[in-house]
C-alpha cells in the first residue's frame, strides 16, 4: 500500500519522467560527445536513487563514446569506489585529473579517496602474518 | 431555499477546496518539478552520499570461536592492563562480530613493569646477563630489547598455543602485548586569547605560556593465533597518545580507556567488515 502510495507521489512521478525523457533523449543526438553525455546524466539520475549498477554501466557507455569525457571517469571513480573496487576508482580519478587538471571537483574527489585508501593500505603495511 | 442554498454552496466549497487541493499538489509537483529543473540547470554537479565496503582483513571463516587469551604487559601506571584489554575486547567482539566469545580464564602471560621485574628477579637476571655479555665482547642490547626478546619468546611459543587451542577446542586465539605509560608533555605552547580593551573592544592577544602537560601512550601489538596448530596467523600493531594539561587531572584508568576507545575499531577491522562513509561530487 505504501509502495503504491509512493508511486502516486508527486518527486516520483517527476523523477520518472525526468528518466524517461533522459532515456528518450539517449537516442535523439547522434554526435558520439552529444551521447557521451546524455549517458552521464541518466547515469546521475540512477545512481541518485542508488541504482550504482546501471550507473556504472551508462559512465562506461560515456567512456566508451568519448574516452575524453572527464566527468564520466570522475563518476565511475566515485561508483567504483563506493562497490569497493579501490583499483579501477584510482585508475579513473587519475585519468578524469588527467583530462582536466584543474577541475576542483575531481581533485577533491581523489583526495579523499586517496586519504582513505592510504590509510587503509598504511594499515596493511604495519600487519605481519 | 437559504438551507438548499446553503447545501449548495456547502457542496460547491466542497468541491472548490477538493479542487484546490488537488491545484495545490499539482503546483506542488509543478513546484517541484520547476526546483528540480532549476537546480538541473543552474548546478553542474551533485554531492552523493557514499557507503564503501571494507572487508575484515583476516579471513577468520574457519572459526566460529574466539578466544581472548592473555598479552603481556608493561605499564608504569597503577593498572592491570591484561584484565582490562581482555575484559573490553571480550565485550567488543560479543557484540560486534560474527563470532562466538569464549569467557574463559587464560593463565597471564606476564607484567613486563620494572616494579614486577623487579620483584621476580628478572632484573637482576638481565643485568648478570649483560655483565657476561661484556666481559666476552659482545654486543651489548638495552633492557627494553630484551624485554622485547622474553616476550615474543611467549607470545611465538607454538607449543603453548596448541595446548591452550586444544583445551578450548581449537579457537582463533587473540593476544599480544601491551605498553601503556604516561610521559611528561610539559612545554611552551601557543595560548591565544581575547581581552577588551578601554574602549570594551575584544583584541586578540598572541601569547606563548609554558605549560604542564601529561601525556598517555598506548602502543598494542596484537597475535592472531591459529587455536588448531598455534601458529601466528597475523599481527598488527597500534600506537595512540593523548596529552592533558594539569588542570584537566584525568586517572590512568580513563586514558587507558580513551586510547582503547581510538584503537578499537582498527582492531574490530581485522576480524569484522567495516563500512566507510563519506560523500563524493558526481559531475554532469
Amino acid at each position: 500500500m505504501r509502495q503504491l502510495q509512493r508511486l502516486r507521489s508527486p518527486t516520483f512521478f517527476i523523477l520518472a519522467l525526468s528518466l524517461a525523457s533522459s532515456a528518450w533523449s539517449l537516442s535523439a543526438d547522434t554526435k558520439p560527445e552529444d551521447l557521451s553525455k546524455k549517458q552521464v546524466e541518466f547515469g546521475i539520475d540512477v545512481a541518485r536513487i542508488g541504482l550504482w549498477r546501471e550507473a556504472v554501466y551508462r559512465w562506461q557507455r560515456a567512456v566508451e563514446l568519448d574516452p575524453s569525457n572527464a566527468s564520466a571517469r570522475n563518476n565511475l571513480g566515485v561508483a567504483y569506489e563506493q562497490a569497493g573496487q579501490f583499483d579501477l576508482a584510482e585508475e579513473q580519478y587519475q585519468r578524469a585529473l588527467e583530462l582536466d587538471t584543474n577541475n576542483v571537483y575531481i581533485r577533491q574527489n581523489y583526495e579523499l579517496f586517496r586519504e582513505a585508501y592510504e590509510k587503509r593500505k598504511r594499515k596493511d603495511g604495519d600487519s605481519t602474518p | 431555499m437559504k438551507r438548499g442554498r446553503g447545501r449548495t454552496g456547502t457542496a460547491r466549497l466542497s468541491i472548490i477546496s477538493t479542487i484546490a487541493v488537488r491545484m495545490k499538489s499539482g503546483a506542488l509537483a509543478l513546484g517541484t518539478g520547476a526546483l528540480s529543473a532549476t537546480v538541473v540547470s543552474c548546478t553542474s554537479y551533485y554531492e552523493v552520499p557514499i557507503e564503501v565496503p571494507i572487508s575484515a582483513k583476516l579471513d577468520v571463516s574457519d572459526f566460529n570461536r574466539v578466544l581472548v587469551a592473555s598479552f603481556v604487559t608493561q605499564t608504569t601506571e597503577d593498572l592491570d592492563l591484561d584484565a582490562e584489554t581482555v575484559r573490553l575486547l571480550r565485550n567488543q567482539l560479543r557484540t560486534r562480530s560474527q563470532l562466538r566469545v569464549i569467557e574463559a580464564e587464560v593463565p597471564p602471560l606476564g607484567d613486563f613493569s620494572e616494579t614486577t621485574l623487579k620483584e621476580s628477579g628478572k632484573l637482576e637476571e638481565f643485568e648478570r646477563l649483560e655483565e657476561e655479555a661484556r666481559k666476552e665482547g659482545e654486543e651489548e642490547i638495552s633492557r627494553q630489547e630484551w624485554i622485547d626478546m622474553e616476550q615474543d619468546k611467549l607470545l611465538v611459543d607454538q607449543e603453548y598455543w596448541r595446548k591452550i587451542g586444544e583445551e578450548y577446542q581449537q579457537p582463533l586465539i587473540v593476544s599480544g602485548r601491551l605498553t601503556f605509560s604516561s610521559e611528561a608533555r610539559s612545554g611552551f605552547a601557543r595560548g591565544d586569547r581575547y581581552v577588551r580593551d578601554a574602549y570594551g573592544r575584544p583584541r586578540l592577544v598572541r601569547s606563548t605560556n609554558f605549560q604542564e602537560r601529561t601525556g598517555y601512550v598506548l602502543a598494542a601489538e596484537f597475535y592472531f593465533i591459529d587455536g588448531r596448530t598455534g601458529r601466528s596467523i597475523h599481527r598488527e600493531r597500534f600506537t595512540e597518545e593523548v596529552i592533558y594539561g594539569q588542570e584537566e587531572r584525568t586517572s590512568a584508568l580513563s586514558s587507558y580507556f580513551e586510547l582503547m576507545d581510538r584503537l578499537l575499531p582498527n582492531f574490530l577491522s581485522i576480524l569484522s567488515p567495516q563500512t566507510f562513509r563519506g560523500t563524493r561530487i558526481l559531475l554532469r
